[in-house]
Parts: structure tokens; sequence; C-alpha cells
């Protein structure tokens, strides 16, 4: 079996030494750098998605997997090339205002770096301005909102009009979480939502036209 | 007061109160960031939802005290305030209750995952929800219920806390996700692998809430009650949320929910009540069904 499916195999079974052994391997005998991130990290992490989504694994195996992802992307970092940088987008996520949910949070910013994008995370409890405030500073791509509580995903429409008003329009929003639904995204006006981890990758890909 | 809860659950099906999360929003207080504060800012407000309960018909309510748990209070910077929002939670709820008629504690997740997923280790979570339970018994509920578990580790901590706040009956109800293969939590967890570890662990009963629709409850609670002869609550959602212009709604209507909790009934609950989305109006319809069969 060649190093790059075994890297794949590690990062499905979420064997995160396996993972970062394989990679350095893998760097070492001369593959290349978009290789192991393509075919090895992020075909794996799509397939971790996937069948998470079909209920076939659970949480602790995602983030198992997303971990062994993680190991092989921190030794491939240092070797992306400008075209790798420009490739991969920029994202700020975070957990709408008045929110400390996490978990699902973690999730999709873990698949999404998966996916090869950058990925700024500012936590919990997220206002409108600092969710601005950091997409206009990293001059990012999209604002990924995640909410568990019917009572603070409003906030995710404050971010929308936040952007409206101050005319800021190249950043796309997309909102995530249990309450949420695609007739709240189209009625607070924010450009996608994503049922789950799987799907917010599959919609950033589509705002991006990658 | 264990025995006469016990006695009562055998003449009849013990019904549990409704939403008191989704209440509180459409009470007209808008976005409620921390409702257990409303505890001691605004507890009129929250016994009036117990009364309304109570008055529909529902044997038992639960204090608003779900977010009650010091590793979650401490991520709002409220970890202050662990003994005097549980204990007035209480206060409020014995105030509202009729002779005869029970208050149980909640006790919800604590928001974080054990190690090494997370970071936090089963002897700080087991002694956060020691903490918690602990305030609630000694505010004087009548029993503790532990529910919308999403992860049977975490679930297993809160009955170990739970038993060494006291000697006090304790109810476990964890929430479970459908999937083509069947019931799961989120964590991977099946109903039968629960229920075991739970027993074990010492719960007197069990429970389902959350996530799930009525209509879906109705085959978890056949699979339940397979693998368990203690008695089992059974709390579903009014439907799945959806909002329009701003207000968040439950779509299912109480006649929807009750024709549901007949089959529940059927199917071997000994206890309903009603999570998120679900009003007065739901207990009240169910109770009116229910208290013949």
């Amino acid at each position: 079996m060649g190093i790059v499916k075994e890297i794949y195999n590690s990062v499905i079974a979420g064997k995160v030494e396996d993972a970062a052994g394989g990679v350095e391997q893998g760097l070492s005998s001369g593959i290349e750098v978009d290789e192991i991130l393509n075919n090895a990290l992020i075909s794996a992490m799509d397939l971790v998605g996937q069948r998470f989504a079909e209920g076939e694994i659970f949480i602790p195996h995602v983030i198992w997997s997303a971990k062994a992802m993680q190991a092989g992307m921190d030794l491939l970092k240092p070797h992306f090339s400008a075209n790798n940088k420009s490739k991969s987008a920029k994202i700020i996520i975070g957990t709408a205002q008045g929110d400390i949910h996490d978990i699902g949070k973690n999730l999709v910013a873990m698949m999404l770096e998966g996916a090869g994008f950058e990925v700024f995370d500012l936590g919990v409890d997220v206002t409108p301005e600092r969710f601005v405030e950091k997409a206009v500073e990293e001059n990012a791509n999209i604002i990924a909102i995640s909410a568990l509580l019917t009572t603070t995903m409003m906030s995710m429409a404050d971010v929308v009009a936040m952007l409206k008003e101050k005319a800021l329009f190249s950043f796309k929003v997309l909102i995530g979480g249990a309450p949420l639904s695609e007739e709240f995204c189209e009625e607070i006006g924010a450009d996608a939502y994503g049922v789950d981890a799987r799907e917010a990758v599959t919609k950033v890909r589509e705002l991006l036209d990658l | 007061m264990q025995k006469a809860f016990l006695r009562k659950n055998e003449e009849k099906t013990i019904i549990f109160d409704g939403a008191m999360g989704t209440m509180l929003m459409n009470g007209g207080l808008g976005s409620i960031k921390t409702p257990i504060l409303l505890n001691i800012e605004k507890p009129a407000f929250v016994m009036n939802i117990h009364k309304h309960y109570f008055a529909a018909g529902a044997d038992v309510v639960i204090t608003n005290t779900f977010g009650g748990n010091p590793l979650k209070l401490a991520a709002e910077g409220l970890d202050k305030q662990l003994e005097v929002v549980n204990r007035e939670g209480v206060n409020i709820a014995k105030k509202a209750c009729p002779d005869g008629k029970f208050v149980a504690g909640d006790i919800g997740p604590c928001g974080k995952m054990l190690k090494p997923l997370g970071d936090i280790s089963i002897e700080e979570m087991q002694a956060a929800f020691y903490l918690q339970a602990n305030v609630l018994i000694e505010a004087g509920v009548d029993l503790l219920i532990i529910e919308t578990m999403y992860s049977l580790e975490e679930a297993l901590a809160a009955v170990h806390g739970a038993r060494k706040g006291g000697d006090i009956l304790l109810l476990a109800s964890m929430t479970f996700t459908k999937t083509k293969y069947g019931f799961f939590t989120v964590m991977g967890e099946s109903i039968a692998q629960c229920v075991s570890a739970l027993e074990d662990a010492g719960a007197d009963m069990l429970g389902a809430n959350c996530t799930l629709s009525s209509g879906d409850m109705i085959d978890l609670t056949k699979e339940l009650r397979a693998c368990t002869k203690k008695p089992i609550l059974i709390q579903p959602n009014a439907g799945k949320p959806v909002t329009r212009k701003a207000v968040t709604k439950y779509q299912q209507k109480p006649s929807d929910f009750v024709r549901d909790a007949k089959k529940i009934k059927e199917a071997g609950a000994d206890m309903i009540g009603g999570c998120c989305g679900t009003t007065p109006e739901f207990i009240q319809a169910l109770s009116a069904a229910i208290s013949d069969i």
C-alpha cells in the first residue's frame, strides 16, 4: 500500500500518531504536498464527514479523525507553497452571541480545516461586531456562525445586517446549528445554511466556487 | 416522599410538565442568555409557569435549574451564584406546588467533554454534578432528574455525583438521535448500553427526552421498555422548530402530540411529559387523554 493511502486510512481510523508518522515519511520520500493534502487528509475527512452524516460513526470517532488530520496538517503547513495558501480561503468561525455551546462549532471548524481552509476560531458568545471586525482584519471570505439555542440564533441576523449596513458585501455568511433551517437562513438573508458539519464544507465550497 | 411518588406511579401515568426554556422565550422576555438567572431576577415569572403546568394537570414540575451545573455557570462567569440560583429554583417550584404533587430538581449537561476528547477529568465532572445535586437535595426536591444527556459517560458522572449528594429518588434521561441503524446518542451509545450502565450506577428511573418528536418517540419507547423493568419517563419535543419573522415556533399541535402520547403510553411509558416547544396546553390535553389509561 502506498504511503498516501496509509495516511488516508490512518485519518479515517482516527490514529493520530500513524497519520503524523505517515505524513513525515511521505514528505521525506518526496511526495508532493498537494498530493498528501488532497488525496490523503482532505479526502479522508470527506469520507469521515459523510459517514457521520449517515449515522455510521459518531462524535468521538469524528474527533479522533480530526485530530489525526490536524496532526498531519501541522506537519504539512511549513511546506505549503504560495499556491496552496491562495487556494485555501479564510473562514472566521464562532458561536453566536449569548450562546456558549461549542461542540457543533468545533466539529465544523475541524472539518473546514480538514478540507484545507484557513480557519480562525473566535470561540463562543461572539458579538456581531467581533465577527465583522475579525473578518475585515483577516480579509476573510466567509463568516461561519453556530447556535444551539433558539434564543441566540437571532444574533446571526445582526451579523448579516451589520455587513449590509457597512456595505461589506464581499463576506459570505454561513450558518448552522440544531434549531436552524433553510427557511431561517433565507429569512435573515444569510448566504448559506449547513445542516451538519459535512454540509458546512460543501456549502463553503459552493460559496467559493471551488 | 420517595414512596409517595412511586405509589402514585403505580396508580396512574404520572404527568410531567412541558418546556421551561421555550416558555420563557415566548413569555415576552425575548432573548434570554441565562434562563437560570431568572430564579433570582424574575422569580414570580418562573413561578407562574410552574403554576400553569400544575393547573394543566402536571403531577410533577421540573425546576428551572437545567443550566445550574457549576462548570456551565463558570463558563458564563456565574460560578459564585451556584448555590443561590439552584436553591431559589427549588424554592420557586415548591411554592407553586400543591399538596400531593411533586418537584423534580433539574440537572442538565455540564457543557464540557471528558478527556481525552475534551479537557475535563471524570473526577472533576462528578464533583461538579455532586455540588449541584447537593444544593437541590438540601433545598428539598422530591426527586432529581438528570436529563438531555447526550453522552453516557457524562450521564454516569451525573448519577454518581448525585448519589453522593444524598439518598434521593433519581431519574436519568438520555437524548437519542435516530439513525438508519436505530437510536443512538450522538456519542454512539445504544439504548441497551445506556440502560444497563445507568441501572448499575444506581438510577432508580430512566427516560428519554429532547431532539425526537413524539412520532419517533413511540418506537424508542418500545425499545427502552424492552431493556428495563424500571419506571420510564418519555418527554418528546413538539416537533421541529421553525422560525418565522424572528419568532421561533415548534410545528406540532397539542392534538398531534396527544395522539402520539397515547401510543407512547401503550408502548410502555410509565410517565410522560413534554420537552422543547410544549406548553401548558399540551400538558392539559395530555393529562385529559392519559388520565383514564
